[in-house]
């Protein structure tokens, strides 16, 4: 029973070149021929606080990146009550750090406590948190009702519209900011997409963030058509793809 | 032994790491709190980074141990070049203790 009255997405423009991808880690196992990355760095990342990318997976800071051009359309909304805008949002585990794993593949059993605790840093486990992405947008938005977050692989975004529209009927909230990041971080979960989810479409990075409010009209997210694009962008697809078909800053 | 300059090379880039800091903007009087914005998690984050560039743990509590030994138990800040002296500290009790 909603509509969308506004939506943003990040993700990579005609411009980006395909790129094959390879994992350091995995080697010839794993390799994904067509892929399109995001040209963010997240220390550069223009986010409220220059220090949080120090807990923020990389899907975390480009959630933040694509909600926060959403501040002015949410402040009346936030300006009624921020309790009354609830966050759906779907988005993968955090990265595995790797090359510590690597590392401590060698080391005896013996000196493993000590050589994990100096490889790994305090704040890396912050970024593995699914709820911390979502929860830090809110913190910089001034959102401060009911998060939920969804980390099925390929119906994540769907479960995210789902939840919403169910909310806004039964009115739980006045409005929900469903949104998705989806980055290259974890070679085992863009495996798998690789294996099930792909066919021919090229993988993309991307974020995408719709505002959904009651309007009386019912809308079937599982029926819409989800392939047209020929890029896919993981766990995020579903609410991307809704964003680039209605085009982008659609208010009204 | 690493030369004072060194030290404070390696103690920037870390904290600069962390904090995320524009090139410059730490000084050794640079305070943690006040100038640096710099929080509890930080501090953690902050002996992660000076471990892996120096090699020298760095315990926070103990640091804050020497500084107030030395400045007085009521402070509520610490400056960089507190934590500069606490590793010099650190440091000459780690080779004497290796002779």
């Amino acid at each position: 029973m909603s509509k969308i009255i506004w939506s943003n997405a990040l993700v990579p423009g005609p411009e980006t070149v395909e790129q094959p991808f390879k994992s350091d880690y995995y080697g010839n196992l794993l390799s994904i021929p067509r892929t399109k990355a995001l040209a963010i760095e997240e220390r550069k990342a223009p986010l409220p606080d220059r220090k949080v990318y120090r807990s923020m997976s990389r899907a975390g800071v480009m959630l933040s990146l694509v909600c926060l051009e959403g501040k002015g359309v949410l402040q009346p909304f936030l300006g009624k009550s921020p309790f009354d805008v609830g966050i759906y949002c779907a988005i993968e585990n955090g990265p595995v750090e790797l090359s510590s794993a690597n590392t401590l593949l060698n080391v005896s059993p013996e000196d493993f406590a000590e050589e994990y605790r100096k490889l790994r840093n305090p704040k890396l486990f912050l970024k593995q948190v699914t709820n911390l992405a979502p929860a830090q947008m809110a913190i910089f938005l001034e959102i401060m009702g009911p998060l939920n977050v969804y980390n099925h692989s390929s119906y994540g975004s769907l479960h995210a519209l789902e939840q919403a529209e169910i909310d806004i009927e039964e009115g739980r909230v006045k409005a929900a900011v469903v949104c998705s990041a989806f980055a290259f971080e974890d070679p085992l979960v863009l495996e798998r997409i690789h294996r099930k989810d792909l066919k021919e479409r090229v993988l993309c990075e991307g974020a995408g963030v719709c505002l959904l409010t009651y309007d009386g009209t019912f809308t079937d997210w599982y029926a819409m058509d989800y392939e047209a694009d020929g890029s896919y962008y993981g766990i995020g697809h579903q609410i991307i793809t809704q964003t680039i078909t209605r085009g982008r800053h659609d208010i009204g | 032994m690493i030369s004072d300059k060194e030290l404070f090379e390696k103690v920037e880039e870390a904290v600069r790491a962390v904090l995320n800091t524009e090139e410059g903007e730490i000084k050794k009087e640079s305070m943690f709190k006040a100038d640096l914005d710099a929080e509890s998690i930080d501090y953690l984050d902050i002996s992660y980074e000076i471990e892996q560039r120096t090699g020298l743990e760095l315990d926070f509590t103990e640091a804050l141990e020497y500084i107030t030994d030395r400045k007085g138990s009521d402070i509520t800040d610490i400056s960089v070049q507190d934590v500069l002296d606490y590793m010099k500290y650190a440091l000459e009790k780690k080779d004497g203790g290796n002779t």
